[in-house]
């Protein structure tokens, strides 16, 4: 017999093993997998709640949700301006305190850039 | 993402395999039944978002770590067990299981040919047997590359080795396992 007709063999008895479990064994892998998938649909399902839960409160408390919507929103705005207002000042900053290379000076194009400004 | 109906699926068709794999190592049918309802629970939480195509190599990462864990955790206890052993009493020994005298190992219900049924159990009994006394790494890679027929790539991920590794080990489990089947008068 050669390696794969042995293996082939062991794998037969093997897979003959498994289908021979007694059937406690059997019930509590069954139970064990219900158990898993439970928990699963469970987490799916909590979060399909909390969805429901919020649109159910919107819905009791319109005016209230729209308000809270509305703030929402504005303090949104008020933070990405203020975020850009920070990029902005720092921008200007660099561009103010940035010296310029030396080797910049000595280029012949920068100074009749300068000149053409001063006119 | 795997639907349920797919994870249903998917671990209905492993569930008595993984059982087995873990009886093998753990030799211990509470422990094998713990290990693999633990591993099904874990791929549902964690991974059970997953294309169901990397199911099966996610299973047999988490249960080959569950069997590992849960002899780590024996380790301890055991270290434990010993340092206080001179304060237990004689009456709190238990006896040691053999896979043949496990509940789940085996079903010995009378079948339509008791003689054939009882020749077919005795040499399933021995080649169980010869394999849960294969070294870990061995039979992990048996197990994995013929029974679960996962390639080599496949197998050395599960393992945590190389893929030169998963072939060394493979060709040992063959050749040990003959020898202990021929040892033992097992002739397949």
């Amino acid at each position: 017999m050669n390696e794969q007709e042995f293996i082939a063999k062991v794998t037969e008895a093997l897979d003959e093993g498994a289908g021979r479990l007694t059937s406690p064994t059997v019930e509590a892998l069954r139970a064990g997998r219900r158990r898993a998938l439970a928990g699963r649909r469970q987490r799916d399902a909590g979060g399909a709640h909390a969805w429901v839960a919020v649109l159910g409160w919107a819905h009791h408390h319109s005016r209230m949700f729209w308000l809270l919507l509305l703030l929402a929103v504005l303090l949104g705005m008020v933070g990405y301006q203020m975020l850009n207002d920070q990029d902005a000042s720092d921008l200007d900053i660099q561009l103010l305190t940035d010296d310029l290379p030396p080797q910049a000076y000595l280029h012949g194009d920068m100074g009749s850039w300068l000149n053409a400004r001063e006119q | 993402m795997a639907s349920a109906k797919e994870l249903d699926e998917f671990l209905a068709a492993v569930e008595r395999r993984a059982y087995k794999s873990a009886l093998l190592a753990l030799q211990d049918h509470h422990s094998a039944l713990d290990v693999v309802q633990n591993a099904m629970l874990k791929l549902c939480e964690r991974y059970g978002e997953r294309p169901s195509n990397e199911l099966p190599l996610i299973f047999q990462r988490i249960l080959q770590n569950a069997i590992t864990d849960h002899f780590r955790r024996a380790k301890v206890r055991n270290f434990w067990t010993t340092l206080l052993s001179p304060f237990k009493g004689a009456d709190d020994e238990e006896a040691g299981d053999s896979l043949e005298a496990l509940p789940g190992a085996v079903d010995t219900r009378p079948g339509t040919d008791p003689a054939g049924m009882a020749e077919s159990s005795q040499h399933l009994a021995v080649i169980e047997q010869a394999l849960a006394e294969l070294p870990p790494r061995q039979r992990q890679a048996f197990l994995l590359r013929y029974w679960e027929e996962m390639d080599i790539a496949e197998t050395a991920k599960v393992m945590g080795c190389s893929e030169g590794s998963v072939k060394t080990h493979c060709f040992r489990a063959v050749n040990t396992l003959s020898a202990k089947l021929k040892e033992k008068g097992i002739r397949l």
